[in-house]
């Protein structure tokens, strides 16, 4: 209580605010002006593309915890067609009761993760089996990137028990190279990030864990049929990261310790970008249920964690929240990377502001994001510009984490529908509620990626459910603005040119954005870099700055096409 | 709420209507048995015991189990502080007029709120033999309402909860008893009760502002927040110059994300009630949400000077001061802030800032896990605590 009460009631209105405001949502419309900017059209399109993904959480009554916490989905070409294509993590089999300890296995078909492959007329064919990536365990998260340089995107998978390393062998084909290659891990890993964050031109793997925790038979919420709930991370002791260090494009070393990753936490999320600007990528993790962090990279292969001074630890008030889904992008196109970080409901989805001096401003309610979401729970998200007009808006998928919330606060829901945030240049508006569509639908929503599947330019969006099927998005909102997709080749740099960052600059002024393909919940983007470039075609110049640190410039791009740059051998 | 019942007339005047009705039924002796009693009671009113009482003795003298002497000699021991001869007679009355509501009402008189449970008991006979007997009615409620008070004051709302449900039992259509039992449910942080109770409440006595204010806390703690938006405006309807009640509809607009209808809440709460600091608090508060650093300082200021002692404007002046590079300036402010109010883990975060920035980075953890520790102990039912790990 800050202050003395002028009145006896008022003690307990501020009490219940706190209880109104942290244990529950209202019910009703929220209230917010009118959007200015035009509706999104997102059109459904995953059975008619032949997707026909169920995800298996496999709920029992025993509420284990891995059972509402869905698992993430990818946009890659693995085949280098031009061509996204889609991977989807799934869980496996869970007993009533399972006895603590176990890991569970992929038992049949049902539980396989799946590698979906876009053929030429845009719709998908399952190569799961072809492909070998069916997968063991109880799938999590999702990470692409060519840690071998080949020219071929691999994949990380993570699982509750143990994770996986999938070589992509060009051919269609993929081998599991977890053992020889070292990079296992274990217990509950979440999302992962490939990240060179020493610079030496091969990409490091970076694994959230999310917390110490087995199959034992605990009991949340009340003894009451139908009020059993999943319990709180509170009760879980935190766990440490996982850095895997790329020794020669095979072998990984996990260098956690050595690299100052020490700090137990909840991690849920995890989002890369060179926030100072001083050439080495950072690291922030979404731990749930107490503060961020935000790993600054020392440049000499150790990091230090600053969120509290960089003030990103908490929000605006100092209040710890549930960090899921994080992304990692310069919205506001100052040159400075800002952060969102998706939250429980009725914690406000928590957006920083780069302040340019290594901290953060916390706008969640400057930017109108606050009144936004302060009822709703997000999971993965993305800043991007869905109608192509230079300013990265953001796409937010969402579902409360309890599948029982509605007993225990009726106005919340555990199935929610997308938010749209656009962005106006001065802050975000809701678009979400004038566009229908899928935005009407509501589901237990999970992981999201975003990429541009069918290279029209309006980035799309793929979506998974907890024990629900995915959503394939297509974007199909009628701009007249101009675009261009910059797909990176490293030479020096990684291949995939992950931490580059790219500007753009346009008569109507510049854009940044990070080569990364992680962010989100669990999964992993297009990497191509995206731009909306309004009402202008044509792109006065492109400067990429490579981790190499290398800068390369082009000049007079023509807009509306997928412009590949490889890395120079030399730069300024 | 009413005003404060003298009891020992009242009730006085309840144990002595059975003896007109007794004198009315019967008539020779029991009209003279009739006339002492009433004799006795008038010389208890009239504070002159030993009277009383040796009237009483001469009617005992002749008849010693008559439960209604013994009831009134019981009221004299009451009176004569011999609390334990008191009860032993009034019991020995109820035993002996098994229909009589008055012996159980003035045992409850005795217990009173120290022992309420008790108090509630006998109340609750007296109600089932005297159903319309008012003044068992007001004991009731005046003993359960403190009681559950001072249960609540000294952190035991369980006790309270309890209690406010025997005497809602006792009297379940009493809408007074009704609105305290939910407010004794929402110390407990059953707000889903609070609601039901006070529906309850509104469907017997509708136009009951208490009642309805009671619903807006229920609708709010159960973060039914446009309910609880609708029912304070209509409390506000029916007392629109009730400035706590419009700093609370203030609260809820907060908590709705509606600050600009927050504002000229907490303005016209101010404007009823000048001298108050809390909504010029939030009114800061509100400005810093809004960015408007400058007012939401001269907001603060005129808090502290009116409260020096007000933590959270000095913990919002000391946040500024950090803001603006006054390190020196914030520290001062937010120590003394984390002083005042230990618990108030916005106030240990920006100290930890502020420690930060001075280079104390041990001091500054320490603020820093204060902040986050405190809101782990008041972390809410989003998602719930096992109840046996």
């Amino acid at each position: 209580m800050p202050g003395k009460k002028a009145a006896g009631t008022w003690a307990f209105f501020l009490s219940a605010i706190s209880i109104a405001v942290l244990g529950g949502r209202l019910s009703g419309d929220d209230t917010q002006k009118p959007p200015t900017g035009p509706a999104a059209k997102f059109t459904e399109i995953t059975r008619a593309a032949g997707i026909n993904f169920l995800h298996r959480a496999s709920p029992t009554p025993k509420k284990y915890l891995p059972e509402t916490m869905g698992s993430g989905v990818a946009l890659l070409d693995y085949d280098n067609d031009g061509r996204l294509d889609i991977f989807l993590v799934n869980g496996a089999r869970i007993d009533d009761p399972t006895p603590a300890g176990t890991i569970p296995k992929k038992d049949g078909p049902q539980y396989w993760n799946r590698l979906y492959h876009q053929k030429q007329d845009g719709t998908f064919e399952d190569v799961t089996e072809k492909a070998g990536l069916a997968g063991t365990g109880y799938g999590m998260g999702v990470a692409v990137g060519d840690y071998d340089n080949d020219g071929f995107e691999d994949l990380y998978v993570t699982a509750y028990g143990g994770n996986k390393l999938y070589h992509n062998n060009g051919d269609g084909t993929f081998t599991d190279v977890t053992d020889e290659a070292g990079v296992a891990g274990g217990g509950w890993s979440t999302s992962a990030a490939w990240v060179d964050y020493d610079n030496d031109g091969k990409l490091d793997l970076v694994v959230a864990r999310y917390m110490k925790w087995d199959f034992s038979d605990l009991w949340c919420g009340e003894h009451l049929e139908g009020h059993r709930a999943y319990c709180h991370p509170d009760i879980f002791k935190p766990e440490t990261l996982l850095l895997f260090h790329n020794e020669d494009g095979r072998h990984f070393k996990e260098v956690s310790r050595q690299a100052g990753l020490t700090m137990p936490g909840k991690g849920l999320g995890v989002a890369i970008t060179d926030y100072d600007r001083d050439g080495y990528i950072d690291i922030f993790v979404a731990n749930d249920a107490m503060q961020e962090f935000l790993f600054h990279n020392k440049g000499n292969g150790t990091f230090e964690e600053v969120a509290l001074e960089s003030e990103i630890a908490v929000d605006g008030d100092g209040g710890t929240y549930s960090g899921m889904g994080v992304d990692f992008a310069d919205y506001n196109n100052d040159g400075w990377p800002d952060a969102v970080i998706g939250t429980l409901a009725n914690q406000k989805y928590a957006l920083y502001l780069n302040s340019k001096d290594g901290t953060f401003t916390y706008a969640s309610y400057t930017a109108g994001l606050g009144s936004m979401t302060m009822f709703h729970s997000g999971w993965g998200l993305r800043f991007f510009d869905y109608d192509n007009d230079g300013w990265k808006d953001l796409f937010v998928v969402q579902s409360h984490v309890l599948d029982t919330i509605e007993t225990s606060s009726p106005g919340l829901h555990y199935k929610e529908g997308a938010l749209l945030a656009r962005n106006t240049g001065h802050g975000f508006e809701d678009v979400s509620k004038i566009s229908g569509g899928i935005f009407d639908q509501r589901w237990a929503a999970r992981g999201l990626a975003v990429g541009d599947i069918d290279n029209d330019g309006r980035l799309d969006v793929l979506v998974s459910e907890t024990n629900g099927p995915a959503h394939l998005l297509r974007n199909e909102t009628q701009t007249p603005h101009h675009w261009l997709l910059v797909k990176l080749e490293g030479r020096k740099s990684n291949r995939d040119g992950i931490g580059a960052v790219i500007q753009i600059t346009t008569s109507l002024g510049s854009q940044w954005q990070t080569v990364s393909t992680a962010g989100s919940y669990c999964s992993s983007h297009d990497r191509r870099a995206h731009f909306g470039l309004g009402t202008e075609s044509l792109v006065k110049s492109i400067e990429v700055r490579w981790p190499s640190g290398i800068v390369q410039q082009l000049s007079n791009i023509s807009g509306d096409r997928v412009v590949t740059v490889q890395e120079a051998e030399t730069g300024r | 709420m009413r005003g404060k019942l003298h009891w020992p007339v009242l009730v006085l005047a309840a144990t002595i209507v059975p003896s007109c009705c007794l004198a009315l039924q019967a008539g020779g002796d029991a009209a003279s048995r009739a006339a002492t009693l009433e004799l006795a009671a008038k010389l208890i009113g009239a504070h002159d015991l030993s009277g009383a009482e040796t009237a009483l003795q001469k009617l005992l003298s002749q008849s010693k189990d008559d439960p209604l002497a013994l009831n009134l000699l019981g009221f004299i021991r009451m009176q004569q502080q011999e609390p334990v001869r008191a009860e032993e007679l009034f019991r020995r009355a109820a035993k002996l007029g098994p229909h009589l509501a008055g012996p159980h009402v003035n045992l409850a008189l005795l217990f009173g709120a120290a022992r309420a449970e008790d108090a509630i008991v006998e109340l609750s006979e007296a109600l089932k033999l005297s159903p319309g007997h008012e003044q068992a009615r007001l004991l009731l409620r005046e003993i359960a309402t403190k009681a559950a008070a001072g249960y609540v004051r000294s952190g035991d709302p369980d006790r309270a909860l309890a209690l406010m449900l025997r005497a809602r039992e006792a009297a379940p259509d009493d809408p007074d008893l009704l609105v305290d039992t939910a407010l004794a449910a929402m110390e407990k942080g059953l707000y889903a009760d609070g609601v039901k109770f006070t529906l309850d409440a509104l469907r017997i006595r509708p136009d009951f502002p208490r009642a309805t204010y009671a619903l807006a806390r229920a609708y709010m703690g159960d973060s039914k927040l446009p309910l609880a938006e609708e029912q304070m405006r209509k409390y506000l309807a029916m007392k629109p110059d009730d400035a706590s009640a419009q700093y609370g509809l203030g609260l809820m607009l907060v908590a709705e994300q509606k600050v600009d209808e927050a504002r000229p809440a907490f303005e016209k709460s101010l404007a009823l009630d000048p001298q108050q600091t809390e909504s010029l608090f939030q009114l800061g508060e509100i400005s810093v949400q809004e960015g408007k650093r400058e007012q939401a300082a001269e907001e603060y200021g005129k808090v502290l000077t009116r409260d020096p002692r007000h933590a959270g404007a000095l913990t919002g002046l000391g946040m500024l001061a950090f803001r603006d590079g006054k390190l020196d300036d914030a520290e001062s402010k937010l120590a003394q802030a984390v002083a005042l109010a230990p618990s108030y883990y916005k106030a240990h975060y920006y100290y930890s800032l502020t420690l930060k920035k001075l280079g104390k980075a041990e001091e500054a953890e320490r603020e820093f896990k204060i902040s986050t520790d405190l809101q782990k102990r008041d972390k809410p039912t989003a998602r719930l605590a096992p109840d046996r790990p």
